[in-house]
Parts: C-alpha cells; sequence; structure tokens
C-alpha cells in the first residue's frame, strides 16, 4: 500500500447502536465517515427494546441522544436504504459501489411532519412492531427514526396520490429510480449486527400455529409504552391479561437440530428481565423460565438473577420442553416437559420463545463482495487475539456480527473496530472532515433587546389548528419584539436565507423560532443564527406543534391562546438571554495507561498507532499481567508467543514509555491535562499527559475451601496449567470443581472465564491422556457464545459433566493417602464416591484490593463488588463519568483475553475523540459561581455528579467549565443563590414563570 | 454558685491567661432574674461574669458566625486562634451543622459541651413567681437541682421550688438529646436521654384536615411583619445575603409583609433548614408576632427522620440531607 | 359563565421527559390545553423557588417531570430531585396545599402516553378544587 493515496474517510456498515458508536467515535476524531444501513433509518434492534438489563434503563431514552447526535454530525454521512455492491482497491484506499433503492420521498424536501403517513389509506405491516400495528404504506419506522425522512413502501402503495397532494413541502417523488454511487474510503467497519431466529423452525413449539406463543422480541414490543398495546401485557388470542405465563430458552440456541450449536449469549438476560417487567406492568402474574443452564455471567447479571428469584419471584425449572399444545377451548398452552427424570405437563396462558441471534441475513452475500471469511455460523470470522479484524486487510468487525453478544460488549468493540480502523489511516486525520466556518459575532450586550420571531405553520400540522396568522400579530405587540412574521416551513433552506436577512435587515439580536422542538431542530436555528452574525446561544424556540397543534387538533381556540402564551413565554426569556462564550483549553495528547498486561499493552500500543504517546506503569518488574501465566488458549494461537511478539511491539515502540516496578504517587489535574508522579525502580518521574486508562486487571481467588494448600494434589486451574504444559504431570483422573468462590458469599458474582477455561484444560488433559477420565462439577455450565462448541466438543470426548446444587456442595478429603471426593448428584439425588489424582479447583477473579486507593485518587467509583464502575452500564462500558478517564480489562470485571483486547481498543477509540481536537471546548451551558455570594458550604461540590466544582483559594466555590456538564443540579442544591446555570438563571426562569400567567412589562 | 459554673470560670480563665483562645463567648446575669445575657470576655479577670443556671437560653453559635465573617482590617494580620464558647447540647449541634457545612473550621473554637435537661421559660418562670407572690424584681438564685428535676430559688429567705416540667421552655420539653457529641471539653454527667414524643409541636397540625391546616396557616403569615429577627438569630442562615429577598440579579420574594410574599419567605427558609434546623429554638423567642416557627421546622425534621433516617447535627462526617441520596430513597413519583 | 380552566405549570427535563411530552405529540395523543411547558436541562435543576413561584404568580398546580431514578442524562440528577421535592410536597401539605396542586411524575422518553395522561388527570383534580387563590401574589412589584 502507497503512503500517499490513503483516505480521510471509513466507512461503517450497519446503522444499529454498533455502527452508531463507531460513526461517532470516528467523526469526533477527525474522520470523515460515510454510515450504511440497509432499513430505511438507523437505530437497529435496540430501538425496539424496552427496557435494558441489568440496570433496567429504558433504552429510547438512553439512545435518543445517540441517534440525534449520529443524525446531525457534520462529518457523518448517513446512507439509508443502500446496499454495498462492489468492492475494489486496497486497504487505506478502497473505492465501494453502493446501491441505493429509492425511497421515494425526497430526504431533502421531507419535514418529518407525517401529514402523508396520516392521510395514506392503505394498512401494510409494521416491522418495527414486530407485526402487532398495521401501518400506512407511507411510512418512518418509529417516531424518534433518524432520518426522519418518510418512505413510501412500493408492494403496499396503490399509487392514489393522496399523500402527493397533501405533502406541503413537495416531498412525494414516486418516481425516484435506483441509484449508484461510488465512495472511497480508507477503512471498513462491518456492524451488521444480528437477525433473530425463525421460531417457525421449531414446530414443536407451535409458534405461528397457536396465537399465543410469541417471540421473545415480540414480547418486548408488548412491554414498551410505545409498542402496540401501550405497555400492557396481553395475550394476542383475545387480548386479555395473562396470569401465567412461561418463557422457553435456547430457542435456536444451543440446537444442533436447528443448526444452532452456539449459545445465543444474551437470551438467559433479556428473558428474566421481560419477565420481571412483565410482573411490574402486570399485578400478579406468574412468570415462569424453562432453562438448560442459566447463563448470567456479565457485570451485577448474577445479582439480577438472584432479585429474579428472591424478590420477583420467578420460577425457573431446569428443563427444554418437548413440545407444546393448545387447548383450542381456551386457547391455553400446555407445555410438555421432563424434571429429575419424570415426564410433566403444565398450563400457561402465554408462551415466549427466547429466540436466539442469527447471523445476519446479508453476510454470506455480504462476504462474497467483500471477500472475507466466515465460520461455521456464518458469522464474521475472527482470532482470539485479533477479535475486530476480519480476514482481509481493512476490513474490521465488531458487534454480533463476530459472535452474538449484549449491548456493552457491541458497543465496546464498536468502539475499538473505530479504533483499529482509524489506525490504519491516522495520518489522514482531518483531512476529509467539514471544518467550521468562523463567522465574526456582532457583540449585543449594550444594546436593548430587539427580538425576531418566526412562526411557523408546519404545512398544515401547526396552522390546521393553531390560527397562525393570529399569533403573529400577538408577537407583534409584545415588548422587545422587533419583528414577526410566519412561514409555511421554518426549517426549509429559503427560511433560513430569509432568517438571516431579517436579522441584517431589522437589526435583530434576538431570534425565536416557534415550530417543533427544540431536541430536533434548535441546532438548525442556532447554525442559522450564528451565520447571521449573532451567538448562538441568543435564540429560543418555543414548540407550538409537538407540545400544541399535535395534542389540541380539536380545539383550534384554545391551542391558538396556547400557542401566543408559548410565544409570550418565549420572549421573556429571549430577552434575557446573553450571549455565550465558551472556555478552550490545550490538550496535551498523551495517555497515561495504568496495568501493563495484555489490557494495559494493547491501549499503550492503540494509542502509539494513533500517533500519540502512551505512558506505560506495570508494579511488577515484567509485562504481561495474567496472561504471563496462560499456557493455552484453546484455539490454535500459543499465548506465550502472542504475548511475546506483543510485548516486543511495546517496547520497542518509540511512542510507549515503560515504567517497569512503578508505582503511582498522585495523579492531578483533569481531562487534557493531568500530571502525575511515577516512582519506578526508585527514580521519581513527572509527566504531564491527557488521559487516563485503568487496566489494572484483577486477581485469582485464594481458596479456603476444599482443602487448598494442604494437598499438593489440589490445585487451581493456572496451577494445572503450569503443570501440564511444563509436562510435570500425566493425570488419569481428575475432578474439576467449579464455581470455587464465585456466586458465593464471598464472590458473589459469576467469575465469567471459568467454566470455559476448566474445558479448556479437560480437553488438554485429554490430549495428553485420551484414557483420561475428566470429571467437570458445576452448577451452570456458562459457555456463551461460541465457546459452547467447546463445551460441545468436550462432550464428545468424554468428559463428564456433573452438576451439584449449591446447597450441597462436593466434598474433598484425604482418606489413607487418596484424596477422595464426594458429590451429590441431584437427579438421581445420590452420593457419588471419586478417586482422582488431582482436583482442580476453578476459582474465581477478585478485583484487586489497590483499586480502592487508585479510585479515590482518580475520583471514580467502584462497583459494590469492588471492580471499577464504568459510567454507563450500557452504552458507555469503557468510560468513567469523570471525563478522561477510561478502564478496560478485568478491571472492569473478569474477561476473556479477546473481550480485554476489545475494551482496550475500545479505550483509545474514546481518548482519541479527545486527544485529536486541536483544543477542548467547553459546553456552552454550565454553571458559574458568584464568589461574592457563595458562603463556601460545598453542598454543590457533593452534588456535582461530575465533579466539576472545587473550591478556589478563598475558599469560594470555583466551577470547572470542562468539567461542567450543565445540569443544573449545583445551582437548586445552592440555598445561597450564588451559582448560575446559564441560559437557565434563575432570572430567566422566574421570568418565563411570571410571564406565564401575564403580561411581561418592560 | 454551681460547680458547672466553677468549672467553666476555670477553664475559661486558663484559655484566657494562656492565650489558647481569641475571646471567650458564655452567659452572664441579664437584666432580670428569669432571663441571662450572652457575654464576650478576653480579660481573665472577667471571668467571674460567667454563668451557668437554667436562664442560659439563648445559643451563643450565632456569635461564631459572625465571627467567621468578620475581615481582618487591612494590613493586620489576622488572629485565628479559637473562640472559647459555652454551648448546651442543642447547641453543640448547630457548631456540628456548621463545620460539616465547612462554615467555622473545627480548629477556630473550643467547645465546652454541657449536658442539659433543658432551660427555663423566663415567661413561665415569672408566671410563676407571681403566683408565690414574688416580685419582679426580687432576686433569685437561680441553680440546677438535677435530681429532683426542679429549678430553685430564693428571696428573701423564703425558698421557693418551681417544678421543671411547668417552667421548662416548650422545645427543650421535645428534646431528646441531652448531650452534646462534639465538644473540646464536656462538663458535667451524662444525662440519660428521655423518652419523649420529639414532634409533639406538630402533633395537632397534622391531625387537622387541609383546609384546617391552610386557615391556621394563613392566619400566621399574614401576621409576619418581615422583621427578620428570626433570620438574624439563627446560626444557620449565615448567607451573605438572603437568597430570597436580594435583590440582584432578581428578587424572588418581595420585602413588602403579605401573606404571600411571607408565605414564600418562610417555606423557602424552611426547606433551607431541612437536616439544618438543631431546635434552638431561637427563632420563637426572638419573634415579636409570636409566628410558631417550630412548628414548621420540626415538621421539616421529621419527614428528614422519617424518610432518610437523618438528624440535624448528629453526624459531622455525614453528607447533608441534601446533598446525597440512597437509590433506593423512598419514591412516591412513580 | 364560562367553566373554570385551571392553569398547569409543568417543569419538564430535556432528554426523557420533554422528549415524553413530544412524544405525546407525534403520537397525537390529545390532552387538555391547560398546561404550559417550561423546558430545563434535568429535574436536578428544580428549586422549590420554581415551585412557590408559580404559585405566587398563579398557578393553579405546578408538575415537575424528570427520567425515572437511574435514567437521568446526568446520572443522578434526579436522586436529589426525588429527595428535595418528597420533602417539599409534604411542606406544602402541612401548610394546606392540596397535594393535588403539586405532582411530581417520572415520565420518559417513550411515555408519551404517559404524559398525556398525567396532564389530563392533573387538569381533571386542579378543576375539581377550583382555583388556588392561597398562595396568590397581590402585590405588583417587580
Ligand atoms: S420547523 Fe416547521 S416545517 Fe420544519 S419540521 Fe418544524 S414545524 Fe415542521
Ligand atoms: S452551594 Fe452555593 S454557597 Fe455553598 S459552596 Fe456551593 S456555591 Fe457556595
Ligand atoms: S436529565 Fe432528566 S432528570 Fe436529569
Amino acid at each position: 500500500m502507497s503512503e500517499e493515496k490513503k483516505v480521510g474517510a471509513v466507512l461503517v456498515v450497519g446503522g444499529g447502536i454498533a455502527g452508531m458508536q463507531s460513526s461517532l467515535d470516528l467523526a469526533e476524531s477527525g474522520f470523515k465517515v460515510y454510515l450504511l444501513e440497509r432499513s430505511p433509518c438507523i437505530g437497529g434492534v435496540m430501538a425496539q427494546l424496552d427496557k435494558t438489563f441489568p440496570t433496567n434503563d429504558c433504552a429510547m431514552c438512553i439512545m435518543a441522544p445517540k441517534l440525534v447526535a449520529t443524525g446531525r454530525h457534520p462529518n457523518i454521512e448517513l446512507i439509508t436504504n443502500t446496499e454495498i455492491e462492489n468492492l475494489e482497491g486496497e486497504p487505506g484506499n478502497f473505492k465501494v459501489t453502493l446501491a441505493k433503492h429509492p425511497r421515494r420521498v425526497s430526504a431533502e424536501k421531507c419535514t418529518g411532519c407525517g401529514v402523508c403517513a396520516q392521510e395514506c389509506p392503505v394498512e401494510a405491516v409494521n416491522e418495527f412492531n414486530e407485526d402487532l400495528l398495521p401501518r400506512s404504506a407511507v411510512h418512518i419506522n418509529y417516531p424518534q427514526a433518524v432520518p426522519l425522512t418518510f418512505i413510501i413502501d412500493k408492494t403496499a402503495c396503490i399509487g392514489c396520490g393522496i399523500c402527493e397532494k397533501m405533502c406541503k413541502a413537495n416531498a412525494i417523488e414516486y418516481d425516484q429510480a435506483e441509484e449508484e454511487q461510488d465512495i472511497y474510503v480508507g477503512s471498513i467497519i462491518l456492524a451488521l449486527g444480528f437477525d433473530e431466529f425463525n421460531p417457525e423452525i421449531k414446530k414443536e413449539y407451535g409458534y405461528g400455529i397457536y396465537p399465543n406463543v410469541v417471540s421473545s422480541i415480540e414480547f418486548e414490543r408488548l412491554l414498551s409504552a410505545t409498542g402496540p398495546t401501550g405497555g400492557m401485557v396481553l395475550r394476542p388470542s383475545d387480548y386479555d391479561i395473562p396470569k401465567k405465563v412461561a418463557f422457553i430458552q435456547c430457542v435456536g440456541s444451543r440446537d444442533q437440530q436447528c443448526d444452532k450449536s452456539y449459545c445465543s449469549a444474551v437470551c438467559c438476560m433479556y428473558s428474566i428481565k421481560e419477565a420481571i417487567i412483565a410482573k411490574e406492568h402486570t399485578e400478579g402474574l406468574d412468570c415462569h423460565i424453562f432453562y438448560m443452564d442459566i447463563r448470567t455471567y456479565g457485570k451485577e447479571f448474577e445479582d439480577y438473577y438472584n432479585r429474579a428469584q428472591d424478590e420477583y419471584k420467578i420460577g425457573f425449572t431446569r428443563s427444554r420442553p418437548a413440545s407444546i399444545r393448545e387447548d383450542p377451548k381456551t386457547r391455553n398452552l400446555i407445555i410438555s416437559y421432563i424434571e429429575n427424570s419424570e415426564p410433566k405437563e403444565e398450563e400457561f396462558d402465554m408462551v415466549i420463545l427466547s429466540v436466539g441471534i442469527d447471523a445476519p441475513k446479508d453476510a454470506v452475500r455480504l462476504s462474497e463482495k467483500l471477500g472475507i471469511e466466515l465460520n461455521e455460523h456464518n458469522f464474521a470470522a475472527t482470532k482470539k487475539f485479533f477479535p475486530l479484524s476480519t480476514s482481509k486487510e481493512g476490513i474490521f468487525v465488531c458487534g454480533a456480527f463476530s459472535s452474538p453478544k449484549d449491548i456493552p460488549d457491541t458497543v465496546a468493540q464498536a468502539s475499538a473496530a473505530a479504533s483499529k480502523a482509524s489506525a490504519m489511516v491516522s495520518t489522514e486525520r482531518g483531512t476529509m472532515i467539514t471544518k467550521r466556518e468562523i463567522i465574526p459575532e456582532k457583540d449585543v450586550r449594550l444594546e436593548g433587546p430587539r427580538i425576531g420571531v418566526f412562526i411557523c405553520h408546519c404545512g398544515i400540522n401547526i396552522g390546521g389548528v393553531v390560527r397562525v396568522p393570529e399569533v403573529v400579530e400577538y408577537a407583534r405587540t409584545l415588548p422587545n419584539v422587533a419583528y414577526a412574521e410566519h412561514n409555511l416551513y421554518t426549517c426549509s433552506q429559503d427560511t433560513q436565507e430569509k432568517i438571516k436577512e431579517k436579522v441584517k435587515e431589522q437589526n435583530l439580536n434576538r431570534v425565536i423560532v416557534a415550530s417543533c422542538t427544540p431536541r430536533t431542530h434548535e441546532p438548525l436555528f442556532q447554525a442559522t443564527v450564528s451565520e447571521a452574525g449573532l451567538n448562538p446561544y441568543l435564540f429560543e424556540m418555543a414548540n407550538i406543534r409537538d407540545q400544541c397543534s399535535w395534542v389540541h387538533m380539536h380545539e383550534p381556540d384554545s391551542a391558538t391562546e396556547k400557542a401566543k402564551d408559548l410565544v409570550r413565554m418565549a420572549v421573556a426569556k429571549a430577552r434575557l438571554l446573553e450571549p455565550l462564550k465558551m472556555a478552550t483549553l490545550g490538550i496535551n495528547r498523551s495517555a497515561l495507561v495504568i496495568g501493563g498486561g495484555i489490557s494495559g499493552m494493547t491501549a499503550a500500543l492503540g494509542f502509539a498507532k494513533q500517533g500519540y504517546k502512551a505512558y506505560l506503569v506495570e508494579k511488577t518488574l515484567e509485562l504481561g499481567g495474567n496472561l504471563r501465566h496462560l499456557r493455552y488458549s484453546g484455539t490454535q494461537e500459543d499465548p506465550q508467543k502472542e504475548l511475546a511478539s506483543l510485548i516486543k511491539l511495546v517496547e520497542e515502540n518509540e511512542n510507549i514509555e515503560i515504567f517497569k516496578s512503578a508505582e503511582i504517587l498522585s495523579i492531578e489535574g483533569y481531562v487534557g491535562n493531568f500530571k502525575s508522579r511515577i516512582l519506578s525502580e526508585n527514580m521519581e518521574h513527572e509527566i504531564e499527559h491527557g488521559v487516563v486508562v485503568v487496566a489494572t486487571g484483577a486477581l485469582e481467588y485464594e481458596p479456603t475451601e476444599y482443602m487448598y494448600g494442604k494437598d499438593g494434589r489440589i490445585i487451581t486451574q493456572l496451577e494445572l496449567e503450569q503443570l501440564l504444559a511444563e509436562d510435570k504431570i500425566n493425570p488419569k483422573n481428575v475432578i474439576m470443581i467449579q464455581c470455587v468462590g464465585s456466586r458465593g458469599e464471598k464472590v458473589p458474582y459469576c467469575s465469567r472465564i471459568c467454566c470455559t477455561t476448566a474445558i479448556k484444560n479437560a480437553l488438554q488433559i485429554k490430549e495428553h491422556e485420551p484414557d483420561a477420565k475428566v470429571y467437570v462439577l458445576y452448577r451452570d455450565i456458562r459457555t456463551y457464545g461460541f465457546r459452547e462448541d467447546f463445551y460441545d466438543k468436550a462432550l464428545e470426548e468424554g468428559i463428564t459433566f456433573l452438576r451439584f446444587d449449591v446447597d450441597s456442595k462436593p466434598k474433598v478429603e484425604v482418606a489413607s493417602g487418596r484424596l477422595k471426593v464426594t458429590v451429590k448428584e441431584p437427579l438421581i439425588d445420590e452420593n457419588i464416591d471419586f478417586n482422582p489424582d488431582f482436583v482442580v479447583l476453578s476459582v474465581a477473579q477478585v478485583p484487586d484490593p489497590n483499586n480502592e486507593d487508585l479510585s479515590k485518587s482518580l475520583k471514580v467509583p467502584l462497583s459494590k463488588d469492588g471492580f471499577f464502575l464504568e459510567a454507563h452500564m450500557k452504552l458507555r462500558p469503557v468510560d468513567f463519568a469523570t471525563e478522561g478517564v477510561f478502564l478496560c480489562g478485568s478491571a472492569h470485571s473478569p474477561k476473556f483475553i479477546d473481550e480485554s483486547i476489545s475494551q482496550a481498543e475500545a479505550v483509545v477509540s474514546r481518548a482519541c475523540t479527545i486527544l485529536s481536537k486541536d483544543y477542548l471546548e467547553a459546553e456552552g451551558v454550565i454553571s458559574i459561581v458568584n464568589s461574592d455570594i457563595c458562603s463556601g458550604c460545598e453542598t454543590c461540590i457533593l452534588v456535582c455528579p461530575f465533579d466539576a466544582i472545587d473550591k478556589d483559594d478563598k475558599g469560594k466555590a470555583k466551577v470547572n467549565e470542562l468539567l461542567c456538564k450543565g445540569c443544573g443540579a449545583c445551582v437548586a442544591a445552592c440555598r445561597a443563590g450564588a451559582i448560575q446555570q446559564r441560559c437557565f438563571t434563575d432570572e430567566q426562569i422566574l421570568s418565563v414563570i411570571r410571564s406565564a400567567f401575564q403580561e411581561v412589562s418592560t | 454558685m454551681s460547680k458547672i459554673e466553677d468549672e467553666i470560670r476555670g477553664i475559661a480563665k486558663k484559655l484566657l491567661e494562656e492565650g489558647k483562645v481569641k475571646y471567650f463567648t458564655g452567659y452572664a446575669k441579664g437584666p432580670d432574674s428569669f432571663r441571662a445575657r450572652p457575654i464576650i470576655i478576653d480579660d481573665p479577670k472577667d471571668v467571674d461574669k460567667l454563668i451557668w443556671s437554667p436562664c442560659c437560653v439563648n445559643n451563643l453559635g450565632v456569635y461564631l458566625v459572625d465571627e467567621m465573617k468578620k475581615k481582618p482590617k487591612r494590613g493586620e494580620e489576622p488572629d485565628t486562634r479559637p473562640v472559647g464558647i459555652v454551648t448546651k447540647a442543642c447547641d453543640a449541634r448547630g457548631i456540628t451543622v456548621l463545620h460539616q457545612e465547612n462554615i467555622l473550621p473545627k480548629e477556630r473554637v473550643y467547645v465546652i459541651g454541657i449536658p442539659c435537661r433543658g432551660m427555663a421559660d423566663p415567661e413561665k418562670l415569672e408566671k410563676h413567681a407571681r403566683k408565690k407572690g414574688l416580685g419582679h424584681d426580687a432576686i433569685y438564685n437561680m441553680d440546677i437541682k438535677e435530681e429532683k428535676m426542679m429549678f430553685t430559688g430564693e428571696a428573701e429567705g423564703v425558698k421557693v421550688a418551681f417544678p421543671r416540667e411547668e417552667v421548662l421552655l416548650d422545645k427543650c420539653k421535645e428534646c431528646v438529646h441531652h448531650n452534646p457529641r462534639e465538644y473540646d471539653i464536656v462538663i458535667g454527667k451524662r444525662i440519660e436521654n428521655p423518652h419523649v414524643d420529639k414532634y409533639a409541636t406538630i402533633r395537632e397540625l397534622e391531625d387537622m384536615s387541609l383546609e384546617e391546616r391552610e386557615k391556621f396557616w394563613e392566619m400566621i403569615f399574614e401576621r409576619c411583619i418581615r422583621c427578620n429577627a428570626c433570620k438574624e438569630v439563627c446560626p444557620m442562615c449565615y448567607c451573605e445575603e438572603c437568597t430570597v429577598e436580594k435583590a440582584k440579579p432578581m428578587r424572588w420574594c418581595s420585602k413588602s409583609a403579605d401573606k404571600s410574599n411571607n408565605e414564600f419567605f418562610h417555606l423557602i427558609r424552611a426547606m433551607h433548614l431541612v437536616g439544618r434546623c438543631i431546635d434552638c429554638g431561637e427563632c420563637e423567642r426572638v419573634c415579636p408576632m409570636a409566628i410558631p416557627l417550630r412548628k414548621l421546622y420540626r415538621k421539616m425534621a421529621k419527614e428528614a427522620e422519617k424518610l432518610y433516617s437523618y438528624e440535624a447535627g448528629l453526624n459531622p462526617e455525614e453528607d447533608p440531607v441534601f446533598a446525597t441520596f440512597r437509590v433506593d430513597d423512598d419514591d412516591e413519583f412513580e | 359563565m364560562p367553566e373554570y380552566e385551571p392553569k398547569i405549570l409543568a417543569f419538564l427535563c430535556n432528554w426523557c421527559s420533554y422528549a415524553g411530552a413530544d412524544l405525546a405529540g407525534v403520537s397525537r395523543f390529545q390532552y387538555p390545553p391547560n398546561v404550559r411547558i417550561v423546558r430545563v436541562m434535568c429535574s436536578g435543576r428544580i428549586s422549590p423557588r420554581f415551585v412557590l413561584k408559580s404559585f405566587q404568580e398563579g398557578a393553579d398546580g405546578v408538575l415537575i417531570a424528570g427520567c425515572h431514578p437511574g435514567d437521568c442524562h446526568y446520572s443522578k440528577g434526579n436522586y436529589y430531585t426525588r429527595r428535595r421535592l418528597t420533602v417539599l410536597g409534604k411542606l406544602l401539605e402541612h401548610v394546606g396545599v392540596d397535594p393535588r396542586r403539586f405532582k411530581v411524575k417520572w415520565i420518559s422518553a417513550s411515555e408519551g402516553g404517559k404524559f398525556a395522561d398525567v396532564i389530563k388527570e392533573m387538569t381533571e383534580n386542579v378543576k375539581g378544587l377550583g382555583p388556588q387563590r392561597s398562595f396568590k401574589r397581590v402585590d405588583d412589584d417587580e
């Protein structure tokens, strides 16, 4: 690949949560992004979800800001309703040919007002609501859709022409045709996501035949407030409230019969979540889950599972039901299953099939077009130490397309892929993005307010209800209003020009638009205002559509009065608006990485590849961390070889400075400008850096149970690996005991990696000695994702798995020199004795006790389990709430190598959104302290969620403008009234309150 | 002269002589036998003016706030020695709140804590004295007889005893924290804390209907003349300028004394005292219009305790009740 | 005589409840036109003064809405709100203000229906109570 031909742009394929995250990271670190989506809008599966586990956050609430940000980012070009046709060129400079399917509605002209959809006479199917609600032929997928451009479903459209007549924006273009487009990019990220397994294949469950058998994603829509039933759980056959529902796990997962041998990794958790929410929505609902193993392996998942049992009284039955039949009279469902070797039947009002994750339908076609390899399950093939790379250089993969995974793992991988994709073209950073033009601002501070009011008809959306001209007349009578007019569509391009013109002509210094919601349109109008030479904060909106005309459609008089009130309130605020200057600050473009294990090294190398300096601090004498003790990866790769080559890369890189035997003495400062003191090999160093990465890893739990330490033949998995690798032992009869420490009192969570590790080592024993007997004593086998194939292999190889109940743990003894293990098998309810050569304990992963100190000096929180706690469990898995501080690897929670690598790369990507900037710019809406009034009580300091407030040398509070996010919590907490939030000052709000009830006086 | 009084004088003397404190605040004989008055002394010779009696009603904490606000004269080194202070258990809790809120650093005050069963209400004393035929200007020797739970006085050789229950300040009847928790030195024996209804003063109101309560407060709030005495005497009202009334950048509440504005003022004040009011009762004592302010603040205290197990001034390490939360706090808003 | 129409002032946080109110519009849920909405960034910004001031200026009812606990865009804002406004509610009741005049609700970005229902219910309740007089300001000075 020749250097000069590289392109500073990346193509992201797939607009789900992963695609959006990759795009935003790339766009924020100086790259142009083409975000390609097959369907008409972005959002993916997450937009369909009601709540997310384990925090039960509302999915749309947490995702909507990302949707909006993606939709309006100047560096992101959204290309929806489009597919890849062809790929040429080479890594660094690909030419991609796209096939754009016609939308039949002009993206430029459509305002998303939705009149067309209301008038459309045809009812077609609504995919978003999983066939549960009809929709019109002209439609958008969901109300928050981005782009908010309608689309005509050609198969349903009867060509009546009604929408064309109704659309005041002239946006309907029936005769749009297929189009081709070529784009040039340096690298490609595949974020295709997944498809749901179609449960019709599993005939025995009667999906598609019995109406009350639904899939879990359909059930999710039933639970959602935006769903077809408004969040009421109703069964489809008679819209009755069910009293007893069952979930059946592993439908289309762990099932060789339908060719889905792998585990879908998310179904256990989402079923528990759905059961909990269903119970919250429906009083007295009985929920039952049929499962094979409960796989609650993630951060705080086990706790969620425990609460489902103890608090929510959800029933769990370990059995895979054989079949379902329907009682034709009641339409109830009878599930046949086997429990404790006995056949049983139970009746339910409704059954939910927890459908698995399938490879995306597009995968095969796309892999051929792009020339990438798929694995045997049709997901993108990746390697353990290169989890983000496809078989083709320059093409990366993230999210469920590389293996089934949950949202946080997906989001982490999305960022990680962005880091890989941009590292390829890091020299081209900033070459293809649109630079903001700087327009000189008019100084208005000394002038009295002259307000211009622009009132929108929004076609007939507003004008059809509110008497807009009357509101304009009224606006003219308000104090300080110098000009008022109405527009058919205020957001149209020509109105923007008009607003600019009027600002000049009428010498306006404040602008109000009364139209739709500021949540979507404020940035557009603010941009217009700044092009007119006014500070963008001299703009205010009145929401007379979403919160007026649309909700009072049959009361034109009251709606008109309300619109007047809203305009008056906007004027009251606008009079007091002030131009805001955003503080800026230089950035030290380097990173401090704490911890020299696989995560820390990957992160440091990632920074170096992006062209930034990294300081890598390792507390021991050697790099490598826990990986140094790992001898087998379970795949072709040799961990020690991989580790050695990684260490070499790190040690030879000029951009990385390594401190060994090091200790951090202090860290001070904040994002962009940290100062740290490090003691390394008895020398003190002072370094300055812009970001901090916590990659301190986890430790092994030191067992006190099962006679560990009392007999040399009772060892941990790591010790076994060591002995095997050095050929020191040749065991013939081994007992492995799972969950040693984990899922108990000492370590309440699941350590995630031990099941797979045990199986890996069991297979290794078998490889050494094919006749060896290996028994794994377990509670649930948690080989999620493709790790399930390992489990299958172990069963094939004759490894025996025996389950035990948590209340009757196995007993380990030494009797006359021999090891003796006794375990009670719950199925036969009898004790079984073994005399193995070795007892191998799968011990828990526990947090480093030093986390406590580090968390204090970085002012970042720990979870109740003692691991570091990220900013948001779902969408910000590697960020801390404190800006400029990140985390990755097992310091976050126990993890596999590939997962640690993904998180480490993710950190690089997230940090690059800071390091790549020329300077840091604070938010406009922030809080400021008036130190004359401040009493120094520190209430605000305690309250601020972002640690943005400190005290100055006079003992008065001081807001760090770069850390403040402008929530205003401190303002309300300050009794003295010493803090004000810009744009939402007490004075402004008071004035708005007054004006809500009376005319404003000058 | 009581033993406690002796000890106070001894300590004050020592502190002043050794220059350990900048000055000393305590109580002195008041204008009449029923009242003590605050005194500030900086000369060890004056320590005999200090007294300890059932009339030591005032909360001296407010002087500490004044001290902290003092600006040193130009070019002068500020004197940052601690101020010595005599405190009852409630006053001491007030000091704890001031510590908690960083208004008063620990090293700026030397606290003499005194376990206290309650102080006498001068008006009640006066009434009783009159009943016994004792004149207003008679000289009494007030003392606290712990065992008997009585206040005794002496005039012209006649001994009279006032039953504690009858002369106790209302707020003291409801007090359950008789022992100071934070102090530099404590004088006197620990007192068993009683089991009394700490929120007795609001029970009656709580039993009323909404309308009755609205009427009750309407009368009250109409009466307030906004003299600001309550605010001035309160050690918790330490803002430079009252946020409710300050004029810049705008005025939240007009100073004119009408029902609406008065209510605004008093309710915001009540909100500002949640988890901070230590029920020293000074506001009610100084109010010329007999506004039952404790009936607002006690309600707030009760809710803070009930909802968040928080009581003002008990633990300096705790975060103030509105500056913290628990994820599983009571939620009525679902 | 025309029926008495109460005035309700609602303070909504930008990220959830204001979005929920928008969604009510997008979904065309109809509700009574008695409410005026003031947008703030987070419910954590709501000071008791806003509530009292609204009553003083003539509101018959005041509604505060924010993200559900745990969902706050700034992670913790609404937890502080919850404490402060729970206590404020108790205080208002203590001085005789009918609790139906002062409501706090958690409304998410996808609960357009809930927003409409809350407004409907509150308007009806406040209508039943009649105008709020006790707090109303009589003087007219700034
Ligand atoms: S600005 Fe006017 S035309 Fe544009 S979407 Fe908003 S309401 Fe409709
Ligand atoms: S809460 Fe107000 S008075 Fe207290 S320190 Fe903060 S700004 Fe100053
Ligand atoms: S952002 Fe909605 S409550 Fe904080």
